[in-house]
C-alpha cells in the first residue's frame, strides 16, 4: 500500500480502491440529509468490508449478503412514509451500498456500486441543487469514469497491471470524459425546457371541461355543470389547515343582471393599510398549467408574486401580461387571514348595482336588514343564504334572464356562482361595498411531493364585503357541507397510483421541463461567478465552515481509519525497516533495490556500525523471512539497536 | 544442527589445505551435493578437479569412482556389464564405476551422445537397467562432470536439455599467486587426499539432507522474489528461453542449502543471489548475437535487477 514502493498498480487493486472512493464520496454528498442511525450503518458497513477484504482476505457469504438486502427492502418497504420518499430512497440506497461493499466484488458488484452512487447522486439533487452538489457531481463523474475505463481493463483481464505511468496517463485521459460531456450537457440543457411536450401528461387529459376559472361569472345559461378534474396548478407549500385554502385568482366588481365582470381594473397603488405585511406568512411556489388566461393564483391574500411580466392590481389580484400558454412557475407570498385592509375604496364601483333589479330582491333585503347596523347586516345577509333554505347543486340550475330572481324565489338550487353573486348584490343593495372573487377552494396535499394539487372542480367565487376603517372581509355564502374541496380526486384503488404519477410529473416540471432559459442563466452566471471568486462562494459563515470542516474531517477520518485497518502489520516492519535505512544513510551508506539487507550491511566499512547493522538485520529477518508478526516486544527489541546506531 | 554445521566447516578447512585457493568452489560443490544435485565443473586441465571430487568423497566417508569421457567410451564402461563366469555357468553383473555415492565423470564433452545420455539417465533415474535388469544406484549419489572449454575440436557439447540436469555449473579457475606458489612448495599432495579420515558417515549425510529440505523455512516473499527472478529470465532482451521450473526448483534448493550452511533456519534473497550465476546460465539459452558476452555478468545484472523483498 506504500505507493512508492511499488512499480506496478495490479488493475484489481485500482479498481477496488476507487470503488471506495466513490462509496466515500457518495455518503459524503448525502450524509447530512439523512438520519444519523444510517450513516452509522454505512460507515460500520464500510469499515468492515476494508478489514475483511484486506486483512482477512475473508468474504461474508454472497447468499448471507443478498438476504440480508432482501430483508433491508422489506424494512423499508415497512416503514414506508410517503411524505419523506427520497430521503428513505436515499436510506435504503446507502444501506444497500454499504453491504455492496461486503461482497466479493466482481465485475457486475462494481457496476451496481456505481450505479447506487449515481442514484444516490441523482437523489442529492433532487434535495439540493446547491453549489456543493455541482462539485460533487463533477467529483463523482470523474470518479466514476476513471472507475468504468478502469473496470473495462479489469472485465478483459483481472491479472493486469499497469506501471505508476501509465496509470496516471491513464487517469488523465479519463479527465477528458466529463470535460467532452460538458458541450453534450449544454446542449441537453438548452433543449429540455424547451419541450412542451408533457411526457406523463395523461393524469391532465382535457376533459369536456365545464367546471373550472373564468374571469367572467355567468348566471343563467347553463343548467347542469359536470365536473373536470384536470389539475390547473400544483403548490409546491408546507401543509396548512383546510379552512386558509382560498386561491384569488380575479376580483369582479361589475354586474350586469347576468354575469359578473373585472370592469375597473386599477394598479395596485401601495397605502398606508395596505403597506402593512403582518400574520402568518406562506411561501408558495406554483407550478400553474397552460390555462389559457391570464391571471396568475396564490393563496388569499397574496402580497408579492414574482414572475416577469406580473401586474398587480389594487384588488390584490394578479396578471401576466402574457397569455398564458404554456407551463409557467412563480413564487407568492401571501398572508393568511380573513381581512384585507383597505382605505378610501371607490365606493361607486363596489355599490354598482344592475339598474333593472328586480324589486323582489330589494324587498327581501331591507326586510332582512331592517333594525340591524354595520356588521350584523352582513351576518343576517349571510346566513340567510348560507344557512337558508337553498341548496347547492351543479344540477337543475335556473334558466333564466333574472337568473338571481329565480334562484332566490324559484328553484333555490345553485352553485357556488349564485350564491355569491346573490350575497354580492344583496350587500351591495344593502349599502356595503361588495365584490366578488373568482378563484380555486382546497386542493389536495401530496405527501410524497409536499405540493398541493388543485384540478379545475375545485373553482370557486366567494365575496368580499368592505367594513369601514378596517377593509374586506371575506365571506363564503356557499353551504360548504356540499362539497368537499380537500378530496376532489375521486378515491379507489387507482388513487395511490396516481398520485405517484402525479408525483413523478410534478418532479419533471418543477426540475426539468419549468427551468425556464433566464433561471438556467442566471445558474450558469452564478456558477462562473462562483469560479471567478471562489472565497465568495464558500460562505464562512459559522454554519457554512463547520459544514466544510466536517467533510474534510471526515474524509481524512476515514483515510486514517483505512489506514490503519490495513497497514499495521505491514507498516510495523516497513516502519522499522525505513527507520533502518534512514539512519544507515546518515551513515553514508545507502541500500540499492536489489540488495538485500545482509549483503549491505557487509559492505559497511566502520567495524562497530557493521556489528550493529548486522544484529539488527540478523533480528529483523529472523522474523520477516520466517512470516511471523513482530511482536512488540520485537519491535521494541529492533528499536532499542537502532537506537544504538 | 550446530553440531553439522560445525562438521561441514571442519571439512571446508581440512580440504582447503589441499585444496589451496579452491575454497569458493568447494563451497558450490558441497551444497550441490547437499542440495542432491550433480555438479558440472568447465575448466581447463590440471586445475585439481579430480582432487576437489575425491576430497569430499573421502571427507565425508563416501565411494568414489571415475570416468574418463573418450569418444569410444561405451555405455556399458560407465554402467557395467554382465560377464559368463565360467565355474557358476551364469552370467555375472559386474557394476560400473556409475555405482558410486561420488562420479567424477572428466571432460563429459568427449563421450559420444549415446554414452553421454546413458550418464544423464543414470543421473535422473538415479537408477540403471541392462539386458532387462533394474539396478538401483546408492541413494547418496553425486556425479561431478567436467568439462573443458578450450578443446572443442572432437568433442560433443551437451545438448541444452541435458545441461539442464547440472544443479549448478561452476568453474575452478587459476589458483591464486601465493596459492600456487604453496603448490610449488609443497609439491601436490593428491596422495596424501586418500588418507583422509572421514568426518561424517552415510547417515549423517543422509540426515543433513534430509534436514535441509524440512527444517529451512522458505518465505512466501522468497518464492515471490524466485518467480521474479524466473519471469525476469523468461522475458529477457538477451536470452531466447528462460528458466524451466526445474530451474526455479533448483534455486529454492540451492538456497535452502545456502542457508543451512550459514546457520540459518530460514532462506534470505541473498542465499538466492549469491548463488544466481551458478544455478542459472547453464539453464537458459542466449540469443545467437550474445552468445560470446559473459552469461554470468549478464544473469548477474538481471538478478541486480529485482529487488529484494522487502
Amino acid at each position: 500500500m506504500i505507493l512508492k514502493n511499488i512499480q506496478q498498480v495490479k488493475i484489481g487493486h485500482a479498481v477496488n480502491a476507487i470503488s471506495y472512493l466513490i462509496g466515500i464520496m457518495a455518503f459524503v454528498g448525502i450524509y447530512e440529509h439523512i438520519h444519523g442511525a444510517y450513516s452509522a450503518f454505512f460507515i460500520s458497513m464500510f469499515l468492515a468490508s476494508i478489514y475483511f477484504e484486506y486483512r482477512k482476505n475473508y468474504y461474508i457469504p454472497r447468499r448471507a449478503l443478498t438476504a440480508f438486502s432482501v430483508l433491508v427492502i422489506l424494512f423499508f418497504f415497512y416503514k414506508f412514509d410517503s411524505s419523506e420518499l427520497i430521503t428513505q430512497t436515499l436510506e435504503a440506497l446507502l444501506v444497500l451500498l454499504g453491504i455492496k461493499f461486503l461482497e466479493k466484488k466482481q465485475v457486475r458488484d462494481y457496476m451496481q456500486i456505481y450505479a447506487i452512487a449515481l442514484f444516490l447522486l441523482s437523489g442529492l439533487g433532487l434535495m439540493t441543487l446547491g453549489m456543493d452538489f455541482v462539485v460533487y457531481f463533477l467529483i463523482l463523474v470523474f470518479l466514476l469514469s476513471v472507475a468504468f475505463v478502469l473496470l473495462t481493463y479489469y472485465a478483459q483481464d483481472s491479472s493486469l497491471e499497469f506501471s505508476k505511468g501509465s496509470m496516471a496517463k491513464l487517469v488523465a485521459k479519463c479527465l477528458w470524459i466529463p470535460l467532452l460531456a460538458i458541450p453534450l450537457s449544454v446542449v441537453m440543457f438548452v433543449i429540455l425546457p424547451r419541450t412542451q411536450y408533457p411526457l406523463l401528461d395523461f393524469l391532465n387529459r382535457p376533459d369536456r371541461a365545464k367546471t373550472g376559472f373564468t374571469d367572467r361569472v355567468r348566471l343563467g345559461e347553463v343548467s347542469s355543470i359536470q365536473e373536470d378534474a384536470s389539475i390547473v396548478f400544483r403548490a409546491n407549500m408546507e401543509k396548512v389547515e383546510e379552512s386558509v385554502l382560498y386561491w384569488r385568482g380575479i376580483a369582479l366588481d361589475y354586474f350586469d343582471g347576468t354575469s359578473w365582470r373585472s370592469f375597473e381594473k386599477r394598479l395596485f397603488v401601495p397605502n398606508t393599510r395596505t403597506t402593512k405585511i403582518e400574520g402568518r406568512r406562506i411561501r408558495q411556489m406554483i407550478y400553474l398549467e397552460p390555462y389559457q388566461n391570464v391571471y396568475l393564483f396564490g393563496l388569499d391574500k397574496p402580497v408579492f408574486i414574482s414572475t416577469r411580466y406580473v401586474k398587480k392590481y389594487d384588488d390584490l389580484s394578479y396578471s401576466s401580461s402574457i397569455y398564458i400558454d404554456r407551463r409557467m412557475r412563480y413564487e407568492v407570498l401571501s398572508i393568511i387571514g380573513d381581512i384585507i385592509e383597505d382605505e378610501n375604496i371607490d365606493e361607486e364601483r363596489y355599490l354598482q348595482v344592475p339598474e333593472n333589479i328586480s324589486s323582489r330582491i330589494v324587498d327581501l333585503v331591507n326586510t332582512t336588514i331592517r333594525g340591524k347596523e354595520g356588521p350584523e347586516k352582513i351576518w343576517s345577509l349571510y346566513s340567510l343564504l348560507h344557512d337558508g333554505e337553498f341548496k347547492y347543486s351543479l344540477q337543475n340550475l335556473p334558466l333564466s334572464k333574472n337568473p338571481l330572481e329565480t334562484f332566490l324565489f324559484d328553484s333555490k338550487y345553485g352553485n357556488c356562482e349564485y350564491f355569491a353573486s346573490t350575497f354580492a348584490v344583496m350587500l351591495r343593495i344593502a349599502g356595503i361595498p361588495s365584490r366578488v372573487i373568482g378563484g380555486y377552494r382546497g386542493g389536495y396535499y401530496n405527501d410524497v411531493g409536499q405540493y398541493y394539487l388543485i384540478p379545475q372542480k375545485n373553482a370557486h367565487v366567494w365575496v368580499e364585503a368592505f367594513v369601514p376603517q378596517k377593509g374586506w372581509f371575506r365571506y363564503d355564502p356557499t353551504p360548504a357541507s356540499m362539497e368537499n374541496f380537500a378530496l376532489p380526486l375521486e378515491g379507489g384503488s387507482l388513487l395511490k397510483a396516481r398520485i405517484f404519477l402525479d408525483t413523478v410529473n410534478y418532479y419533471w416540471y418543477a426540475f426539468i421541463i419549468n427551468y425556464n432559459l433566464e433561471k438556467q442563466i442566471s445558474f450558469i452566471r452564478k456558477v462562473r461567478t462562483g469560479i471567478k471568486k471562489p472565497s465568495l462562494r464558500l460562505k464562512f459563515d459559522k454554519d457554512g465552515l463547520s459544514k466544510y470542516l466536517i467533510i474534510a474531517l471526515s474524509i481524512a477520518g476515514m483515510i486514517i481509519v483505512v489506514r490503519l485497518l490495513i497497514m499495521p502489520r505491514q507498516s510495523r516492519e516497513k516502519k522499522l525497516l525505513s527507520a533502518f535505512l534512514q539512519k544507515m544513510e546518515k551513515h553514508g551508506y545507502r541500500k540499492e533495490a536489489s540488495q538485500g539487507l545482509e549483503e549491505f550491511v557487509s559492505r559497511v566499512d566502520d567495524e562497530r556500525l557493521r556489528e550493529q547493522a548486522s544484529t539488527f538485520v540478523r533480528s529483523f529477518e529472523e522474523i520477516y523471512f520466517r512470516d511471523k508478526t513482530f511482536t512488540r516486544e520485537s519491535v521494541a527489541g529492533l528499536r532499542n539497536i537502532l537506537a544504538s546506531m | 544442527m550446530e553440531k553439522e554445521i560445525n562438521k561441514i566447516e571442519y571439512i571446508t578447512q581440512s580440504l582447503s589445505d589441499y585444496l589451496q585457493g579452491k575454497e569458493r568452489a568447494l563451497a558450490l560443490s558441497l551444497i550441490s551435493f547437499f542440495s542432491k544435485g550433480h555438479l558440472l565443473i568447465e575448466d581447463l586441465p590440471g586445475l585439481g578437479k579430480t582432487t576437489l571430487a575425491i576430497g569430499i568423497a573421502k571427507s565425508l566417508g563416501l565411494s568414489f569412482g571415475r570416468i574418463q569421457c573418450t569418444s569410444d567410451l561405451l555405455p556399458t564402461d560407465i554402467t557395467g556389464l554382465s560377464i559368463y563366469n565360467k565355474s557358476s555357468g551364469e552370467f555375472e553383473f559386474h557394476p560400473g564405476p556409475i555405482f558410486n555415492n561420488i562420479v567424477l565423470c572428466d571432460e563429459i564433452n568427449r563421450a559420444t551422445p549415446k554414452t553421454q545420455s546413458a550418464l544423464l539417465e543414470a543421473m535422473e533415474e538415479k537408477q540403471v537397467t541392462i539386458e532387462g535388469k533394474t539396478y538401483k544406484l546408492p541413494k547418496l549419489f553425486c556425479v561431478i562432470a567436467t568439462q573443458n572449454p578450450a578443446e572443442q575440436f572432437g568433442t560433443f557439447p551437451l545438448p541444452e536439455s541435458q545441461l539442464d540436469r547440472f544443479m549448478m555449473k561452476i568453474s575452478i579457475g587459476y589458483p591464486s599467486r601465493d596459492a600456487e606458489k604453496e603448490i610449488l612448495k609443497i609439491g601436490s599432495r593428491r596422495e596424501e587426499i586418500y588418507l583422509i579420515e572421514p568426518v561424517m558417515d552415510h547417515e549423517e549425510v543422509m540426515d543433513i539432507q534430509e534436514e535441509i529440505v524440512k527444517k529451512v523455512y522458505i518465505s512466501d516473499k522468497i518464492l515471490d522474489y524466485t518467480l521474479s527472478i524466473i519471469q525476469a529470465t523468461r522475458g529477457n532482451g538477451y536470452l531466447a528461453t528462460g528458466l524451466s521450473t526445474r530451474g526455479a526448483l533448483t534455486i529454492t534448493n540451492t538456497a535452502k542449502t545456502n542457508a543451512y550452511f550459514r546457520g540459518r533456519d530460514f532462506v534470505i534473497p541473498e542465499d538466492i543471489k549469491e548463488l544466481a550465476e551458478y544455478t542459472i546460465p547453464h539453464r537458459v539459452i542466449f540469443k545467437e548475437e550474445y552468445e560470446n558476452l559473459n552469461k554470468r555478468e549478464i544473469i548477474k545484472s538481471l538478478v541486480d535487477g529485482i529487488p529484494a523483498p522487502l
